[in-house]
């Protein structure tokens, strides 16, 4: 986690609900917020994650998107962006995985570390992202880090999660 | 049940083909497409999947809906030698009986890599090999640069000293000992790395690099930055800090970290170097 090329050190660690912590030589100073960023801690030091995109798919010529803990769509090569973002069911949780069957289907798997299990939502769409349906998914012995969502149309669907 | 039905799910199966390395689960929806007919995908008992595990590199398939895996048999082109080690990637359909398979195919160090493209006719019970493109560089030990397969092109895109490389080549090239084509290059000054390909013809597409989505609609000639605004990076001058050692257990201790911060909106910039306990953030 701590080595994942998009996050960056930013100083010490706080609890969520933190506003001041000891520094190494014992001063309170003030906690570095990021409440844009996913904070992980490495060693009692704080990472955030930089926004910086992480994955995207040209679909046709003109329609695409391009995500990192957000997802934008675009219409038009790239021109312009739509944030089409699905509201996340729990706090934390991060898009782990994009999959979109056309320019109307999608889904995204949306994930958060927990004990016993890490916690799974599948949130879908039909209309490119203007509204999303969230699924809350088992998916036992899977690590949120390295899930990979796929699959396939036809007469029915599937999707398809792996990790390894 | 909403109108995609995948409110209801059934597991098929739970395998583990690659040991510790990879494992997978398929969960199916119960119901149909609401009028929803994009055919170009495998039938519906029929899954794939590629993996690099530690005792052995394999391509697999289920043709009964996940009962039964097979390897997939492929024999690398005499073209690819000495690179003979594979690593799969999934296939691509353009139809139920036509597909590519993109292999790559690494040997000893500074031979590069082979990536061949194969191809089949009838599902994928065949593959014969239908192009390559040779001496790739690695990222690293064994791990090819980022390619795609579109529409009947294979591409591959690299990036060293920001001169962006890009290659295609269309049925029959590198096989056979026919020539690649030439290798187009580009000087672009923010680009370090190629992190993935998307690509609808092999005109035009986009590449993904390391804070920038490029595009072309010309077959690599030229590109364009088509990064969403929200996402377009300012860097600060880096700073240099000094962690405070005393920590054994702290990589970081007695080593410079370079910082870069994004353009805040409203953040704190202000640095504070130390550590404390983190009860909060443990998981």
């Amino acid at each position: 986690m701590c080595a994942f090329p998009t996050y960056e050190p930013r100083g010490p660690c706080c609890a969520d609900d933190a506003r001041h912590c000891l520094n190494a030589f014992l001063e309170e100073v003030p906690c570095v917020q990021h409440p844009s960023h996913q904070r992980h801690c490495c060693y009692r030091f704080c990472w955030v994650r930089l926004p910086r995109l992480q994955s995207m798919k040209l679909l046709t010529p003109e329609v695409g998107w391009a995500a990192d803990q957000r997802l934008f769509w675009t219409a038009n090569g790239g021109g312009d962006w739509k944030d089409i973002t699905p509201k996340k069911p729990v706090e934390g949780e991060e898009i782990g995985s994009i999959f979109f069957l056309d320019t109307s289907a999608g889904w995204v798997l949306l994930s958060r570390y927990a004990e016993p299990e890490p916690r799974f939502d599948l949130v879908s769409t039909t209309g490119a992202g203007q509204s999303w349906w969230t699924t809350r998914t088992e998916i036992p012995r899977l690590d949120p880090e390295t899930a990979v969502l796929g699959g396939d149309g036809g007469l029915t669907s599937s999707i398809l999660f792996t990790g390894g | 049940m909403d109108e995609l039905g995948n409110r209801q799910w059934l597991k098929l199966s739970f395998w583990h083909p690659f040991g510790d390395c990879q494992r997978g689960q398929e969960l199916k929806t119960g119901a149909t497409w609401p009028g929803r007919s994009r055919l170009h995908s495998l039938r519906e008992y029929e899954r794939w999947l590629a993996g690099r595990g530690s005792r052995k590199r394999e391509a697999l398939a289920t043709h009964d809906g996940s009962n039964s895996w097979q390897e997939v048999p492929l024999k690398s082109p005499p073209g690819a030698y000495p690179a003979t080690e594979p690593t799969y990637d999934l296939p691509v359909f353009r139809d139920s009986n036509h597909g590519f398979l993109p292999v790559t195919y690494s040997g000893p160090e500074g031979t590069g890599l082979a990536l061949v493209l194969f191809a089949t006719n009838d599902g994928g019970r065949s593959w014969n090999p239908d192009r390559m493109l040779l001496r790739l560089p690695e990222i690293y030990a064994g791990v090819a640069p980022p390619s795609a397969v579109a529409d009947s092109a294979l591409i591959a895109a690299t990036a060293a000293d920001h001169v962006l490389t890009f290659r295609t080549a269309e049925s029959g090239i590198g096989i056979n000992g026919s020539r690649e084509p030439a290798a187009k290059a580009n000087k672009l000054p923010n680009v370090t790395a190629v992190q993935g390909l998307s690509f609808t013809d092999e005109m035009r597409g986009w590449i993904l690099t390391g804070d920038q989505l490029l595009s072309t609609s010309d077959g690599g000639t030229n590109w364009t930055d088509v990064t969403p605004s929200a996402l377009r990076r300012m860097r600060l001058p880096a700073t240099t800090v000094k962690v405070p050692s005393g920590d054994s257990s702290n990589p970081l201790s007695n080593r410079p970290v370079a910082l870069s911060y994004p353009l805040p909106s409203s953040a704190d910039l202000s640095i504070h170097l130390g550590f404390d306990q983190c009860p909060g953030c443990n998981r």
